[in-house]
């Protein structure tokens, strides 16, 4: 304790207080350690030589008990502490051990807490001063009683700790098992109060049946457990039980002989309890060697099961034979298996002992076996036989369109997806469709069956084109897949009919005007990678020849690799630049048939012809096949062996006259993009007319959802209104002003008319027929001068885009005409000049050369959407441009003016003057439609002949019921002559065609007839016979020319079958490769062969693959499991 | 084959090489001229109703060609035979043919006929003839516009008049052969007062030809040239051009006052 340094008597006295306290404090702390430090022994005494009991509470009392007595003990030392550090007892222990009078301190305290009236504070120190000096510095001196009773509870404290301790480390050293197990469960007392559950005891064998007499062993499973008791009891026999010891949790036991039966359980010490089972004592069967051999119908394509005993039930696919054979013990006359109705089911009769029959189920249920005879003892019959019989489930089809689309393209073409199913394997899978005209007349159905080979599973991805079946627009097409299994029957699933529709004509349309506009934006993007692709492979001849690489005679010098690459890549990309060039041709070509089948709109057919005419003249086919083949001999590693193929310069330049080529077709499309949207804006204006003036009669009437229909068409304005602003915009972007404007003026009617079908729907919704039906009118009104201000807008249009390429025409041919005459002065000068003058005519005649080219480039740019005479004039610009560079070619090559050139100027000029020729011809096309095709002109021939033939039937009609009247002989005459007229006709046209005498031809046969149909009205014959055969020939005529023109169905329609399929080969499915599995790629060395781009395709073929394999439907029934 | 005259520059005796030649260009032409050509001119005869005149039946003679655009209603007939004409006939006999042709397409009917006879006389030697009946027509219509303006308001009266630049140019070409001279004033017509028409191209290059001939004109025609050059830099003639200026150039010839358009500057 150190000294200490009060400065006044209150200080001291806190000072001792204080000094007291953590003496006490100390020994508390120590009392209360010690008393838990307890808990361990006293926890060893308890936990017994067998450990803490499970659920005992004790850990746990334990616990309680010493805490309580620690914290009892804790308080108790502390109260005691509290009473020896009160100021009072302090004071006297002070007073007492300094020898100073009782009170002294006390007094002197209380004056220093505050003196009275009249009392001297200067005295009060004073005192304290002699006081202080009066008292000894240790405090532990001053409160002696203190002192001395904590020093008492620190020993003792100390004492119990240590003694504690010392006890507790004695008991684990002496006994450590037993200790370690106590203190455990001191650890965890509410784990020892509340152990976890144990495991349930299972019993083996459970019920069971065993031969008479057998001891059956019981095994129980008992975790957790150090022992349990089986109790065991047989009818007639005290209950018995063992106790059973379990080592590593399991035990076994014997019960007794086995000669009645015996109910027995197993309980353990925690409580559990098995349940009570039985043993039943079994006779011997009375059948020994028993096979059982199932044989599977052919169906299923299972083996055949052979068993050596007897199951207790089967399963068996409808159709399943079993055949029993065996040996009983003892005497009789057969085996039988009895129907749960006591009918025999199987009878195998006994030769000797030995029995065999067979046998096929007809109905599940449960067959009993009997003995016919008398049955020996000792032995059973074999517990009843269990049949199910599952009979064949027919297929599953399942039939939907990619996409689950419910109408045709415009392309008629529709992928469709077939998914068929069966438990035991398909047969066949079938597809049939049936055509339904707008007029409801159904086709006969056209199927196409496809073997399945007996697969489970079968995937078909057909593509359905009905683009060549002449359907009209609006027609129905009804498909339905079927699938037959090979089960005697045979099964035959069918999917729901799926029920098509084909656009109607408005639809075909317009989705054939969509297809122009984005036609047009893909041109466009085309010609931009062709213009990519040439920079790229100039670069790559900047490159060679910066580097050195040049070509020669013996192959180009290597290249580094990343060079071969970028060529590679860029030659690749260029590849499929030109397959996409012809993809777009054939999709609008496909678009176009759609139009042709239900004929329509000519002139839209018209304008898609010739842009695929653009398309084609690209050379988008050509260039395909161009690049395939360069593909295919740099995979085969000969680019080094042919420097001219794939000279980047000389690839560059091919590719930039497909470049040309396919931007000189974009003003083409442009202007037919245009066209297209401006007929579209205008059919559906017209179209809005019409419908509004179909709903005049219902708003004047007050109808039912006239105001709700009256919404419907003012929504359909709105859409048109944007698309008139749309195409208000592009028409001035391409520099149609006036057109434009009359576009905007469309736009002021369409909303006016706008405008009045919100007043009519509102006062159709208030009731105000009147004023609805006059509003109605209104709209209907104003959305026609609508249609009408847009159709005069595009003729306008037109007209004026027409009238621009005459005039350029015109000034072409006048140019043309310019230049002819330039050549012609030239080449006088040949006739007379000498070679001395070669090379001044030879300058001139270069500049005539340049002169001819900014003529073409001129009627190039201004036919370019001319169509068919920018063609023609391209052409004749070309010969004339090659026959003035002959020309030159000859003054360069030496050769005297007024020899070769002189000859060359002659052919420019008549060339120069065929090109003003052909601009001026030009000018009458252009707008016109294009001339008729021999087909078409056929056609409109025949058609004409069947009016004709017409007439003369109708005549001959006539006549037969008026053969007596007069003039019928003259009349009859010229009947004959008009007869035999036609028979000339007809033969006439076969010649034209090139059909040879007597060759089957149609057109022959008709002749023939018509003549002989002549002969019999000459010969007075108006009857039945030639009135039919009159009537059969106008059919053939007709028939002819409607299959020239495709126009449309006819009476009696000839089908045509419907193409092949895209019928990939159709092979079984890896097992669990519907079930998600992955299939695997091919592999790496497979895929390093492969370019870029095929790897590409590999990939994505499979990622589409393997993410299918989700989504296919799993099969519809499990399939019949064999025996079990 | 017709008999051809005599034409200044060019002769044709009988046996003579450019003979064969001639013969060698009629067995060409039909190879050269295209079938969609004929095919077109019979849509339109299919079109308008007229007897069709079959593809492989000769042409008329140039008189009776003549004799069918003089007269209004079978003028339309009439041209379609210019045509058929026009493609069979020698490069250089067809050229003023073709001329007419286009003048046809550009000019009121009116004034097909008139033309069409001073081609036919020139196409048989009679080109004094053939150069009084186009200054006829042209005296004919001027007389008409100055008498009777119509009823077109001034400011369009521009636009809405037909022009003469083809009947100028065309008698330009006829009068070549008669009197380069009177060319030239027509053509000098041409490029004064027509500086927009089709015809001022090739009418300012042979004007300015025949100016640089002249020592004296010989700036105007270089200035001339340069006008063109200007008006229609990319002009199938221009090339031509920019050789006789570089020409000109090269002979020392500087520019200098030029008969030139009224208009302002347009570019092409």
């Amino acid at each position: 304790m150190t000294p200490l340094r009060p400065t006044s008597l209150g200080d001291l006295v806190s000072a001792c207080r204080s000094a007291l306290r953590r003496r006490a404090g100390g020994g508390a702390l120590l009392v209360a350690l010690g008393t838990l430090v307890l808990v361990l022994p006293a926890g060893w005494l308890l936990v017994g030589s067998e450990g803490w009991r499970p659920g005992s509470p004790l850990p746990l009392v334990v616990w309680l008990v010493v805490i309580a007595g620690a914290g009892g003990l804790a308080l108790w030392s502390w109260r005691r502490v509290s009473r020896w550090s009160e100021e009072s007892r302090i004071a006297s222990q002070i007073e007492r051990g300094s020898s100073l009078p009782d009170g002294a301190v006390r007094a002197q305290l209380e004056l220093g807490r505050g003196t009275g009236l009249g009392a001297s504070e200067t005295l009060v120190r004073a005192g304290e001063q002699a006081l202080m000096a009066r008292i000894p510095r240790r405090v532990d001196h001053l409160a002696h009683d203190g002192h001395r009773d904590t020093s008492r509870l620190l020993r003792g404290a100390t004492l119990l700790v240590v003694g504690t301790v010392t006890v507790a480390m004695g008991l684990y050293l002496t006994t450590p098992e037993r200790t370690r197990a106590a203190w455990a469960g001191l650890a965890s007392p509410i784990g020892v109060l509340l152990p976890e559950p144990l495991a349930p005891l299972r019993v083996t064998p459970g019920d069971a049946g065993a031969p008479r007499g057998t001891e059956v062993e019981v095994e129980v499973e008992a975790d957790g457990r150090d022992r349990v008791i089986l109790h065991w009891e047989s009818r007639g026999q005290l209950p018995e039980q063992r106790t059973l010891p379990v080592e590593a949790g399991t035990t076994s036991g014997l019960l007794p002989p086995l000669d009645a039966s015996i109910r027995y359980w197993v309980v353990a010490p925690d409580g559990a309890r098995s349940e009570v089972f039985e043993l039943r004592p079994e006779d011997p069967l009375l059948f020994s060697e028993l096979v059982l051999e199932i044989r599977f119908p052919a169906y299923t394509g299972l083996p055949p099961e052979r068993h050596a005993s007897l199951p207790a039930s089967l399963e068996l696919p409808v159709g399943s034979t079993l055949e029993v054979s065996g040996r009983i013990a003892g005497e009789a006359v057969a085996v039988e298996l009895r129907r749960p109705d006591g009918g025999v089911a199987l009878r195998a009769p006994l030769e000797g002992d030995r029995f065999g029959g067979e046998w096929r189920p007809r109905e599940s249920g449960e067959f009993a076996w009997a003995l016919v005879g008398e049955m020996p003892a000792g032995v059973r019959l074999p517990d009843p036989l269990r049949i199910d019989l599952i009979p064949d489930a027919p297929p599953l089809v399942r039939l939907d369109t990619d996409g689950g689309v419910r109408e045709f393209p415009p392309s008629l073409r529709l992928p469709l997806r077939i998914v068929a199913t069966d438990d035991w394997g398909l047969d066949w899978v079938e597809l049939e469709v049936v055509t339904e005209g707008p007029d409801g007349r159904r086709s006969e159905p056209l199927r196409n069956r496809t073997e399945a080979d007996d697969r489970r599973e079968v995937l078909l991805q057909p593509s359905l084109d009905l683009s060549e079946w002449g359907l009209e627009p609006g027609s129905v097409v009804r498909i339905v897949a079927r699938a037959a299994d090979r089960a005697p029957g045979p099964g035959i699933g069918s999917s729901e009919e799926l029920v098509l529709t084909l656009p109607d004509a408005r639809a075909l349309r317009g989705g054939a005007r969509d297809r122009v506009e984005e036609a047009a934006r893909e041109v466009e993007s085309l010609a931009e990678r062709a213009r990519q692709g040439e920079e790229e492979l100039r670069d790559r001849a900047r490159e060679a020849r910066a580097s050195g690489q040049t070509s020669s005679a013996t192959g180009m010098e290597s290249r580094d690799y990343e060079s071969r690459e970028a060529l590679r890549s860029t030659l690749e990309e260029q590849s499929q630049l030109a397959r996409d060039v012809e993809a777009l041709r054939e999709e609008l070509a496909r678009t176009r048939e759609s139009l042709e089948g239900g004929g329509l709109d000519p002139g839209l057919q018209d304008r898609m012809r010739e842009l695929e005419q653009l398309l084609e003249e690209a050379g988008g086919e050509e260039a395909a096949a161009r690049m395939d083949r360069l593909m295919e001999q740099w995979a085969e590693g000969v680019e080094d062996r042919m420097s001219e193929e794939f000279d980047p310069a000389e690839l560059a330049a091919w590719q930039e006259e497909l470049r040309d080529r396919l931007e000189e077709a974009i003003e083409r499309f442009r202007r037919a993009a245009l066209e297209s949207a401006f007929e579209g804006v205008e059919e559906e204006a017209a179209s809005l007319a019409q419908a509004q003036d179909s709903l005049q009669a219902e708003l004047e009437a007050g109808a039912e959802g006239a105001a709700e229909a009256q919404d419907a068409l003012e929504a359909q304005v709105s859409a048109l209104d944007e698309r008139l602003e749309e195409l208000g915009d592009r028409l001035r972007e391409a520099g149609d002003q006036g057109a434009a404007e009359r576009t905007d003026e469309a736009r002021e009617r369409l909303d006016q008319a706008r405008e009045a079908m919100r007043e009519a729907a509102e006062a159709a919704r208030q009731g105000d027929e009147a004023t609805a039906g006059e509003r109605g009118d209104q709209a209907a009104q104003d959305a026609r001068e609508a249609a009408e201000a847009l159709e005069s807008a595009r003729m306008e249009w037109l007209e004026e885009w027409e009238d621009q390429v005459r005039d350029a025409l015109l000034r072409g041919a006048q140019d043309a005409l310019s230049l002819a005459r330039i050549q012609a002065e030239l080449r006088e000068e040949f006739r007379t000049a000498g070679s001395s003058r070669r090379a001044e005519l030879l300058a001139r005649e270069v500049v005539l050369i340049e002169s001819v080219r900014n003529l073409g480039t001129f009627l190039g740019l201004a036919t370019r959407q001319a169509g068919a005479v920018g063609r023609e004039l391209s052409v004749a610009v070309g010969q004339a441009l090659a026959a003035v560079e002959r020309s030159a070619e000859g003054l360069r090559g030496g050769a005297t003016p007024r020899a070769g050139p002189f000859t060359a100027a002659g052919q420019a000029q008549a060339a120069l003057n065929q090109v003003a020729l052909l601009a001026l011809a030009g000018m009458e096309q252009v707008g016109e439609p294009p001339p008729p095709s021999e087909a078409q002109e056929l056609a409109e021939e025949l058609e004409g002949l069947a009016g004709d033939q017409e007439s003369m039937n109708q005549e001959t009609a006539s006549l037969s019921q008026d053969q007596g009247a007069e003039g019928a002989a003259a009349r009859t005459e010229e009947l004959v002559s008009a007869q035999e007229a036609m028979a000339g006709a007809l033969g006439d046209l076969a010649d034209r065609l090139g059909a040879e005498q007597g060759a089957e031809d149609p057109l022959r046969e008709m002749s023939d007839e018509a003549r002989r149909i002549a002969d019999l009205i000459a010969e007075g014959r108006l009857d039945a016979e030639v009135l039919e055969s009159q009537a059969s020939l106008l059919e053939r005529l007709l028939e002819a020319g409607r299959s020239l023109e495709r126009d449309g169905p006819t009476e009696e329609r000839e089908g045509t079958p419907a193409g092949d399929f895209d019928r990939p080969e159709v092979r079984a499915l890896p097992p669990g490769l519907l079930s998600g599995s992955q299939i695997p790629l091919p592999s790496a060395a497979a895929l390093e062969r492969l370019s870029p781009a095929e790897r590409r395709l590999v990939f994505e073929y499979f990622d589409r693959l393997n993410r299918r394999g989700s989504d296919t439907p799993p099969p519809g029934s499990e399939p019949g499991g064999g025996g079990r | 084959m017709r008999s051809q005259g005599t034409r200044t520059g060019s002769t044709f005796a009988p046996g003579s090489v450019a003979v064969l030649v001639s013969l060698l260009f009629l067995g060409l032409l039909p190879w050269l001229g295209p079938p969609t050509l004929v095919s077109g001119l019979v849509a339109q005869d299919v079109r308008d109703g007229m007897p069709t005149p079959q593809a492989d039946a000769a042409p008329l003679p140039p008189a009776e060609v003549v004799a069918l655009l003089e007269d209004a209603d079978t003028r339309e007939r009439g041209t379609v035979e210019l045509a058929r004409l026009a493609g069979t006939l020698p490069a250089d006999l067809a050229t003023p043919w073709i001329q007419l042709l286009a003048l046809s397409r550009s000019v009121p009917g009116e004034w097909v006929g008139p033309s069409a006879r001073a081609v036919l006389n020139s196409h048989e030697g009679a080109e004094a003839e053939a150069l009084e009946e186009i200054r006829g027509l042209l005296a004919r219509v001027e007389a008409d516009a100055q008498a009777d303006p119509g009823d077109v308001p001034p400011a369009d009266a521009e636009v809405s008049a037909p022009s003469v630049a083809p009947l100028l140019a065309l008698a330009a070409a006829l009068a070549d052969p008669v009197d380069p001279r009177t060319g030239a004033e027509i053509r000098e017509r041409i490029v004064r007062d027509w500086p927009d028409a089709r015809e001022f191209p090739e009418a300012a290059l042979r004007l300015a030809r025949h100016l640089l001939a002249d020592p004296e004109r010989a700036p105007g025609g270089l200035t001339l040239l340069e006008e063109l050059l200007v008006r229609r830099p990319s002009h199938p003639v221009a090339p031509e051009a920019r050789r006789l200026r570089q020409e000109a150039i090269g002979r020392g010839v500087t520019p200098g006052d030029a008969p030139g358009p009224n208009s302002p500057d347009l570019d092409e």
